[in-house]
């Protein structure tokens, strides 16, 4: 893809697969939900999952699962609240974009 | 690399990462390659490129500096030179390929991402704060957007002029040779030196002979003084030392213990000093030696050498 996607919206898109998840959800699925939307090499996640669980946008926690132990990662209010904002910051930026491109009426 | 090896080898990386960190990494992709399983392991220790750049990832965000200084240097940046982009933490410093691609404005992402990381903490009224992060991180993005993007462009650019100036130089390169080599036919004057310069050598050694012939004797002699004088010194160490020693122990068995101590002291000291001339007198005859003799051959091949080679 021709468009970098930042640390913002790499944090906006993590918390919203992870946010799907009302269980919670894992490393190596939050990486290939997030591979749904945009191309992210398999170690580009776990610093983003280790801010956010700094952060306390994520909060984790260990199931046991077939013999050992998988961490699971959960929304937390504080994360909820962020994705909500980075929703409509998302929506405003994107339409302005998407009015510019579309050669739409100019303000 | 197995992935046994890959986690090894990460492990070993992260040495220097607090423990706690240290451990959180590994059981996340420990945990990842077993979600994965074991069809997808090679894809993901392929995309995952090294322990090495996986190692920097974690590095960078937790802001310890990684990589060795002089590269940086090299490159002319004084701090970070990572960008968080959809493929991962990109730094410069392992794409080899292309080594001008320094049009990063510095302060991008690691700054951006450390500020952020303080907005995020401690903040209690959420509706406020989190607006104010927000705003701090679009900042960031759209730096690194344009950043990344000039980057990519870079790239692209940087390759294809880089390959035509190679091929340029390598052009003109071959031209100068050839022509070089057509100019100097028959009697090429890098071959060898003229007979009007040996005789001129000659001419110019015989009457500076005093002189020169002075130094060389000098030099020589000095230092074949020298070995002289260093062999001689170890011998009569060794001997002054052993006789010492050889008194002083006669001194223990008469009974006179005071001067049987102190002769054995300075027996041993001289012996010292002796094994040290010994040394000294096998480098300087190992080494020195020849030295000066391979300058001395070496100024006289540089001299006669136009001579032997036309002959």
């Amino acid at each position: 893809m021709v468009f970098n996607t930042g640390a913002a919206l790499l944090d906006a898109i993590v918390l919203a697969v992870v946010c799907k998840e009302e269980e919670g959800t894992y490393g190596y699925k939050i990486t290939q939900d997030v591979r749904q939307a945009i191309d992210v090499s398999e170690s580009t996640l776990y610093p983003v999952l280790r801010r956010l669980q700094k952060d306390d946008c994520l909060e984790v926690y260990d199931v046991e699962c077939g013999g050992r132990n998988r961490r699971y990662y959960k929304i937390t209010e504080k994360g909820t609240a962020q994705l909500k904002l980075y929703r409509t910051e998302w929506v405003n930026y994107s339409s302005k974009i998407t009015m510019l491109f579309s050669g739409g009426e100019t303000a | 690399m197995s992935r046994e090896e890959f986690m090894r080898q990460l492990e070993r990386l992260l040495k220097d990462v607090a423990e706690e960190e240290r451990k959180e990494a590994l059981s996340y992709y420990q945990s990842y390659f077993e979600d994965a399983g074991v069809e997808n392991e090679a894809r993901i220790l392929r995309e995952l490129e090294s322990p090495e750049k996986v190692a920097a990832t974690i590095k960078t965000d937790l802001g310890m500096e990684t990589g060795p200084e002089s590269i940086k240097t090299d490159l002319g940046m004084e701090t970070d030179t990572g960008v968080f982009t959809e493929h991962g933490f990109e730094d410069s410093r392992f794409e080899q390929k292309h080594p001008i691609s320094i049009r990063k404005p510095a302060g991008g992402q690691q700054s951006g991402a450390g500020t952020g990381k303080e907005q995020h903490s401690g903040d209690s009224s959420r509706a406020e704060s989190s607006q104010s992060q927000f705003s701090g991180d679009t900042y960031d993005y759209e730096e690194q957007e344009s950043s990344g993007y000039e980057e990519g462009k870079d790239f692209t650019y940087g390759e294809q002029r880089s390959s035509g100036y190679g091929e340029g130089k390598g052009f003109t390169y071959e031209e100068q040779k050839s022509s070089y080599s057509n100019s100097g036919d028959g009697r090429s004057t890098y071959s060898g030196r003229s007979g009007m310069e040996i005789l001129l050598i000659i001419a110019i050694a015989v009457i500076t002979s005093p002189i020169w012939l002075g130094v060389i004797t000098g030099l020589g002699g000095s230092v074949f003084g020298m070995a002289i004088a260093a062999v001689c010194t170890a011998g009569a160490l060794y001997i002054s030392g052993g006789v010492l020693f050889g008194i002083g122990i006669g001194q223990f068995i008469t009974g006179n213990l005071a001067v049987g101590f102190a002769l054995t002291g300075v027996g041993l000291l001289l012996l010292a000093l002796a094994i040290l001339a010994t040394v000294l007198c096998v480098w300087v005859c190992g080494k020195l030696v020849p030295w000066i003799c391979g300058v001395i051959s070496r100024l006289w091949r540089s001299i006669f050498s136009g001579k032997e080679q036309r002959a």
